[in-house]
């Protein structure tokens, strides 16, 4: 029996309308329903990303074609096919604590894949852009154009500027530096001069982090905007109010 | 020891027996005749010298007679005589009075029995052969110790000493033995038998255990050591239940309040539809200026490669922005296709264009292209990266996407005329620029949340530049919209629910900082104090 | 396969696998096998989720056999169960299954996102009154600023903040300690990965 579209509509309404207002209620404090609710959460969120990876990346990439194999209409490789269905197998020996070593090889797969794509990703989308940049901020033609432009203080600014960007830069990395110099039986101290620069670094560590904070402040001060706005679009939807 | 016959008996007698025997003999003709016991001199051996006593019961003699007085040992030897063998009453009458006193340095050292007590003599002295052993046997005396011949015992007829020696015979006035027996054993398997040791009285006893009770029992020290050992206690463990309620309360009231404040300052305006407050300007914010002009210069029908990153739980907050962006894209004609890590980011992409887009032109026909979720990470990323059309593969089970008139020329990622990475995390942001730093020479621009503005913001000025513009959070969208042009759309309804809110936050904290530390509010103190301590 | 051939197994594939894609990132000429070897990983991934859904179903079935909260867990199970089985039937593009994403799954999940906004605020208001060092004095005062910088209060607008102190302290300050801080994320991610790859740390189970 298909269901009206506007019923459905109107059931979705109210079940997103009550589900908010359950959710909200937190501030109050936390009691069952609020609990109740957050499992249903958990449930349709674990379900519909299964579903979703099963939709768009098992069927596709494994079934499918194994299906197409079989039914003689080959669309892969066998020998690729082989492969993905024999680790898809031992991924499965997971599933039981007896054969689950038996599942060892293809983590180790991911892990050593993941593991060598961060590290590139670090070196080559971190680390040597952001020295470069760190660099980069005496450029010196910049400079010497702005001098010979005449914008000597818009060449003291850039300066100053890069000067706060590198001391921030070095300060927080020496912050985390803990590495310090053995002093035979007595306790190892770092050295003064890099515990000045820590103590400097956790400054800045304290000024990034009220950044960080801020965003994430901004970020759910938006997400209450919006949910207030849907509470007030549905109690205006809601049948008999004008 | 060698027991053998001889032809004379007294030669094999170790030589104390010997003189033992002699002085016996002596003793015996002297008490019971008067008569010179000379006359024995017609033994045919050669009767030695009596031989002194041995050192060892020449002192045992000794200290018996210290320890006693004469009268009592007297006493205690006459009634002892009553019970004592024969040999051993001959004996104790020979004995001198003094001769077994213990010496008067040791009458108060040493064990009892090295004491002379006559407990320990009567034992010793029951050790020795008996007295008139010797007598009795100087007619046996004349025969061997030990002879193969004829036994020196008639059958059934035990000599006294033997019958003295039996535990029926054993003295009952021995006090040590009384001690050792409280009673005659009456029940168990000795009953009947007296002088007995007591049995053990797991298997005597057959009345029931006792109850003990279970009441501890302590001294007045314990206790006075337990009760400081709990205040010690209590002063480290946390507050009591009623003093974290006290605690509570005040948190919950604030938390209540907060939330009020919050929701009635974002909903005034709502309600009001208020839109008074100024939009950002954009010279102070280049990086949405970049963005903005990297779309306007967008030719028409260029493939654009929408990264969709977003998380259900901003996309309320990111829906402005992502609207007036779409807008633009759709605005200059863009082909727009799809993509994402996150499994929920096709269908969420699905909602928007169809919330807020269902009238235009290219949703209504469809004339976009999801190319549906990649799980994996950055596997998936650098996959799709190096190779867009093997990373998403098709079958005749499902529409071939890369067949379609947008992606068909499209071979490699930077076929697409721009890469919009709309993500509500730092995370999903600054994978994709890290997996496309080598790749994407023209870099990327970021449509992000407000909260992972901060960290990808930094890769603007990286040196090769990653990422070419930036535009976050509900400033971005009314920026965006104050850049087109727009009075009307989503970041302008939200802009002054944003700015009241924004005060309201700015206030509560100002009010609060300055209420907590004037008017120190008391119920945090204990908390505070409490937690200080703990830490 | 012996079961405890596995677990040496697992590490040089691991190595294996880790060292060749590392290569291949800078030596031209094994990106067929490379891209292979991912589209593996993307499968191998996908499998995982679901695995990880049957993990979730395990474990609070047996909180209901074990009566461990059994009312929770029984509504997450079906609701697992039902959102499931209606996706895979459906597509993530389904009436059902849209109308479950759409009006159960993103009002809930923006909703708790929404009730942050207090609990940061509140935290924010607290902030000062448990702790009185220099560190928070510095973040106290810098989120004054960075709020007073985002936007117009109750619609009067800052300029002091919004067009000078706030952007300075975003781009200046704030973008300086957080590049600090990237290099050293990317560093420790460096260092981890290379942990991985020379098989001293074995997250798999090895």
């Amino acid at each position: 029996m298909a269901l009206d579209a506007e019923l459905l509509s109107q059931i979705g309404l109210w079940a997103a309308a009550v589900l908010t207002l359950v959710t909200l209620s937190y501030a109050i404090g936390d009691h069952p329903i609020f609990r109740t609710v957050l499992y249903l959460f958990i449930g349709v969120a674990a379900g519909y990303a299964a579903a979703v990876a099963l939709q768009d990346v098992v069927l596709p990439h494994l079934v499918y074609p194994l299906l197409d194999e079989i039914a003689g209409t080959s669309s892969m490789d066998v020998m690729e096919l082989g492969v993905r269905a024999g680790l898809s197998l031992l991924l499965l020996a997971k599933l039981s604590p007896r054969t689950a070593r038996l599942g060892n090889p293809v983590t180790a797969l991911l892990a050593g894949i993941g593991a060598a794509l961060a590290i590139g990703g670090a070196v080559q989308g971190t680390i040597l852009p952001q020295i470069g940049a760190a660099a980069g901020i005496f450029d010196v033609s910049a400079l010497d154009l702005a001098l010979q432009g005449g914008y000597y203080g818009e060449s003291i600014q850039i300066i100053f500027d890069g000067s706060i960007v590198l001391l921030a830069t070095v300060s927080t990395l020496a912050y985390f530096h803990f590495g310090a110099a053995s002093r035979g039986k007595q306790e190892p101290l770092r050295s003064i001069f890099i515990d000045a620069l820590a103590w400097v670094g956790s400054i800045f560590i304290a000024i990034a982090l009220a950044a960080l904070f801020s965003g994430v402040l901004l970020a759910a001060l938006g997400a209450l905007i919006e949910r207030v706005v849907f509470l007030q679009d549905a109690a205006l939807l809601l049948p008999g109010v004008p | 020891m060698s027991y053998h016959s001889a032809q004379n008996p007294e030669d094999d007698l170790p030589d104390w027996l010997r003189a033992l025997r002699k002085r016996q003999e002596q003793e015996s003709t002297d008490s019971s005749e008067s008569e010179d016991a000379s006359g024995d001199s017609t033994d045919p051996a050669e009767e030695p010298e009596p031989a002194q006593d041995p050192d060892w019961l020449s002192e045992i003699r000794l200290r018996y007679q210290r320890g006693k007085e004469p009268a009592e040992a007297a006493a205690e030897e006459g009634h002892l005589d009553d019970t004592k063998p024969r040999r051993l009453r001959a004996m104790g009458n020979a004995l001198a009075p003094g001769e077994l006193e213990p010496p008067a340095d040791q009458e108060d050292s040493g064990p009892a029995r090295l004491r002379g007590g006559d407990k320990s003599v009567q034992q010793e002295e029951a050790q020795l052969p008996p007295e008139n052993f010797f007598e009795e046997s100087a007619t046996p005396s004349r025969t061997p110790a030990f002879s193969e011949d004829e036994p020196s015992i008639t059958p059934g007829e035990l000599p006294g000493w033997l019958q003295a020696l039996r535990p029926g015979d054993f003295p009952k006035e021995d006090s040590r033995s009384e001690e050792m027996l409280p009673g005659s054993a009456e029940g168990g398997p000795l009953a009947g038998l007296s002088d007995v040791l007591p049995a053990d009285p797991s298997i005597t006893q057959v009345e029931t255990a006792p109850v003990f009770s279970s009441r501890l029992e302590i001294t007045e020290n314990q206790g006075l050591h337990a009760a400081a050992f709990t205040k010690l206690l209590r002063e480290v463990e946390g507050p009591p239940e009623d003093e974290a309620r006290r605690v509570a309360r005040p948190k919950r009231v604030l938390n209540i309040g907060i939330a009020a404040v919050l929701f009635l300052s974002v909903l005034f305006p709502l309600l009001t539809r208020s839109q008074s407050a100024v939009r950002p300007d954009p010279q102070f914010f280049p990086e949405t200026t970049s963005v903005y002009s990297m779309i306007d210069v967008l030719p028409a029908g260029a493939p654009v490669l929408v990264a969709f990153e977003v998380q259900p739980a901003l996309f309320g907050e990111m829906a402005p922005l992502v609207s007036v962006v779409f807008a633009h894209l759709l605005e200059r004609q863009a082909n727009l296709v799809f993509i994402s890590t996150r499994p929920a980011g096709p269908a969420l992409a699905e909602r928007l264009l169809q919330v807020q887009f269902a009238a235009s032109p290219a949703v209504a026909t469809g004339t976009y292209t999801q190319l549906g979720y990649l799980s994996g990470g950055m596997a998936a990323l650098r996959s799709f990266i190096a190779d867009p059309r093997s990373a998403v593969l098709s079958t005749a089970s499902v529409d071939d996407p890369w067949q379609s008139p947008t992606l068909e020329p499209v071979r490699q990622l930077f076929d697409f005329a721009l890469i919009l990475v709309v993500s509500s995390s730092a995370e999903d942001g600054r994978a994709w620029i890290e997996q496309s730093a080598d790749l994407l020479p023209g870099g990327l621009a970021g449509v992000t949340s407000a909260q992972a503005s901060p960290l990808l913001r930094v890769y603007l000025h990286s040196k090769p530049q990653t990422l070419h513009g930036l535009v976050s959070g509900l400033q971005g969208a009314a920026l965006y919209e104050r850049l087109r042009g727009q009075e009307t759309g989503l970041g302008r309804t939200y802009w002054d629910a944003y700015s009241y809110g924004l005060g309201a936050i700015v206030l509560m904290i100002l009010l609060g900082g300055l209420y907590g530390r004037l008017i120190k509010l008391k119920p945090e103190k204990p908390a505070a104090a409490e937690v200080q301590r703990g830490a | 396969m012996n079961l405890r051939v596995a677990t040496p197994l697992a590490a040089a594939v691991a190595v294996a696998a880790g060292v060749f894609i590392l290569v291949s990132l800078f030596v031209p000429g094994l990106e067929d096998l490379r891209n292979r070897i991912l589209n593996w990983a993307i499968l191998m991934a996908a499998l995982a989720l679901l695995l990880g859904m049957l993990n979730l179903f395990s474990v609070h079935f047996e909180k209901i056999r074990n009566r461990q909260q059994p009312v929770y867990s029984a509504v997450l199970i079906i609701a697992m169960l039902a959102t499931f089985g209606i996706t895979a039937w459906e597509g993530s593009q389904g009436v059902i299954s849209t109308w479950i994403f759409n009006n159960i799954e993103v009002p809930i999940e923006a909703s708790l996102m929404a009730v942050l906004a207090i609990s940061l605020t509140l935290a924010a208001v607290r902030l000062l009154q448990n702790r009185k060092d220099l560190m928070s004095i510095v973040f106290a005062v810098t989120l004054f600023i960075l709020l007073l910088g985002s936007g117009p209060l109750f619609g009067i607008e800052l300029p002091f903040f919004t067009s000078g102190l706030g952007p300075y302290v975003n781009g200046i300050l704030s973008t300086g300690a957080m590049r600090g801080l990237l290099i050293g994320v990317a560093l420790g991610t460096m260092l981890t990965g290379l942990r991985i790859l020379i098989a001293a740390d074995r997250p798999y189970g090895g």
